[in-house]
């Protein structure tokens, strides 16, 4: 696909990372702005990694897939 | 059509195959066989087309794990490249014809990476979701994951999918036509 710019690696990673912050952000083990923060950022690296494109990467023109 | 058969025709073809999976009782196949003739008409001599009665073809149907019709094989080179499940429309089929001649990937399809990582996350959410309290939202959250995972191959989705884009042309100003 070509709009995707982020690697397998990439992607495997950022869902990884993306449910461990969900986890602790719903799961009640963080609470406060930290919580919405990592609900926030989890659900942002959770979809960008099971879409497979970064607009972080894009703006930056950078990209993980070759 | 016997399976030793139909393998012989797909080593044998020196151009890519699209075979159909049909039966004379089958709306969808009726519906989409004056596209899927014409489609094959202007890809002759490039795209193979080949035929088959699933009611007389059972064990071919077990062999090639075909559940549903229509359903459409692509080969290259004697090896299965796409798998297409539903009734098509003539230009999806045209796309479809052109991509597997080309050589390129079944347009608008999951790969199967995209499909396992999109299942495989469903999973662990709703294996997370369940183990902290349960956690509504990371059920939710596992059930548009796991959506997203399958919706090509979801009769349901297929079903509504040309009606709501149908809706949504229907409503588009005349200044995107």
């Amino acid at each position: 696909m070509k709009y995707m710019n982020e690697a397998g690696w990439d992607r495997i990673l950022r869902v990884l990372v993306g449910i461990v912050l969900l986890a602790l952000g719903f799961g009640g083990v963080t609470v406060g702005t930290l919580g919405l923060v990592f609900k926030i950022i989890g659900t942002l690296l959770l979809v960008t990694g099971l879409v497979g494109f970064c607009p972080v990467y894009y703006l930056l023109k950078f990209r993980t897939k070759k | 059509m016997k399976l030793a058969e139909f393998q012989r025709t797909i080593k044998n073809s020196r151009i890519p195959v699209v075979v159909e999976f049909w039966a004379p009782w089958c709306a969808p196949c009726r519906l989409m066989n004056p596209a899927l003739k014409e489609v094959s008409g202007q890809f002759e001599g490039r795209v193979k087309l080949v035929k088959i009665n699933a009611d007389e073809s059972q064990e071919l149907l077990r062999t090639l794990k075909i559940m549903s019709i229509p359903t459409m094989l692509g080969y290259r080179g004697g090896e299965l490249v796409m798998r297409k499940v539903g009734g098509q429309s003539g230009p999806a089929l045209s796309k479809w014809f052109k991509a597997l001649e080309e050589g390129k990937p079944a347009p608008g399809g999951l790969r199967p990476f995209d499909r396992y990582l999109r299942g495989g996350t469903a999973l662990i959410l709703a294996a997370v979701g369940l183990s902290f309290g349960p956690s509504v939202w990371l059920l939710v959250l596992a059930g548009v994951v796991l959506f997203s995972a399958i919706y090509d191959r979801c009769p349901i989705y297929k079903a509504l999918a040309p009606r709501i884009k149908a809706l949504f042309n229907r409503q588009s100003p005349d200044i995107i036509k």
